[in-house]
């Protein structure tokens, strides 16, 4: 004998197994699947059959947590906002700098000589290129999974930090007037500005193929 | 006998964002009432898979462009109710207005064509 209620409990049991979470969205899906229940034997069907239809309705768990899953996969609209004003905000006041102190080179500038000026100059600008620059190059990343870009992440902060520890130790220790301490303290940036890029890259990349999950219809 | 042609795959899925945010700027609504409400709007032309529909629902909440709430059905059931946010209805309009363009298009090419 067929006990609506019990197969229902199997129902969400099997959904569970397959890793669809509680109580959202499993509520929701069991909420619906209650309702088709209910149509389906209000246009003549038993329980069973009413039952049987509505499952297959809802479609199978696996391809179900695979839809749910890429919900959560790439960065919401609100973070990428971020992302990139972010960036701006920080990039143009640097690339300000730069050119601004290119130009003062030309005038009264005690202290620092042409080249030590051309160098922190260079070193500002790049930064704030770098720090604009996955907005396009992003074209150029694979949209990878969250947990591969979580690896690439940590990979690159580790290397970045590792990057800025030797530079302190090559470069900012060795320098001997205060045009090449302040060029190797800008410089420092860099490597930091280009992890930033590659992880705001890849996360655009994701965001921008995962902008449409696929709609499956039958 | 009456055979109805189904909508493309693609082309549901490009209409699925714009028909939920079309059916929830008229008012709040549920899961299963949207996917009915787009079966009888559509002649059944548009038929989702039911579950599929909700992974869309939650994604577009965690964009900001709607809304949920836990309510109860008339049997006193709990049901998720959605409603539309300002983003969303920003959204809705630059949409409507992509639709538009492309639906603008085929009217002019077709009447030129007597088809």
């Amino acid at each position: 004998m067929f006990e609506l209620e019990k197969a229902i409990v199997e129902w969400r049991q099997q959904m569970l197994a397959a890793g669809i979470k509680t109580p959202v969205p499993l509520d929701e899906l069991e909420s619906h699947l209650r309702e088709e229940i209910q149509r389906q034997m209000k246009s003549g069907l038993d329980d069973q059959a009413g039952f049987n239809l509505a499952a297959q309705n809802i479609g199978g768990a696996d391809a179900l947590r695979e839809e749910f899953g890429k919900v959560g996969d790439s960065m919401s609209a609100r973070q990428r906002k971020f992302n990139i004003i972010f960036c701006r905000v920080v990039a143009v006041p640097l690339g300000l700098c730069g050119v601004t102190l290119l130009f003062r080179s030309f005038g009264n500038s005690p202290g620092l000589s042409f080249h030590e000026r051309l160098s922190v100059s260079g070193a500002f600008v790049s930064v704030a290129l770098i720090l604009l620059s996955w907005q396009f190059s992003y074209r150029c990343f694979p949209a990878l999974s969250k947990r591969t870009r979580i690896i690439v992440a940590f990979l690159c902060s580790v290397l970045s930090a590792l990057c800025v520890v030797l530079w302190v130790d090559l470069v900012l220790l060795s320098a001997n007037t205060v045009g090449q301490f302040a060029a190797a303290v800008v410089g420092m940036m860099i490597p930091l500005a280009l992890a930033a890029s590659i992880i705001f890259g890849l996360e655009e990349a994701a965001y921008r193929m995962g902008v449409r999950t696929k709609f499956l219809h039958k | 006998m009456y055979v109805v042609v189904m909508l493309a795959k693609e082309l549901v899925a490009a209409s699925t964002e714009p028909l939920i945010l079309s059916l929830l700027s008229r008012g709040e609504s549920y899961g299963y009432a949207l996917i009915q409400e787009v079966k009888r709007l559509s002649g059944d032309r548009i038929e989702w898979t039911d579950g599929m529909l909700y992974p869309v629902l939650h994604r577009m909440e965690r964009e900001g462009w709607i809304t949920s709430r836990w309510g109860k059905s008339e049997t006193g059931r709990k049901r998720k109710y959605y409603s539309i946010k300002e983003d969303g209805k920003k959204t809705l309009k630059a949409q409507r207005e992509q639709w538009g363009g492309v639906s603008g298009v085929f009217k002019q090419l077709w009447k030129e064509q007597y088809v």
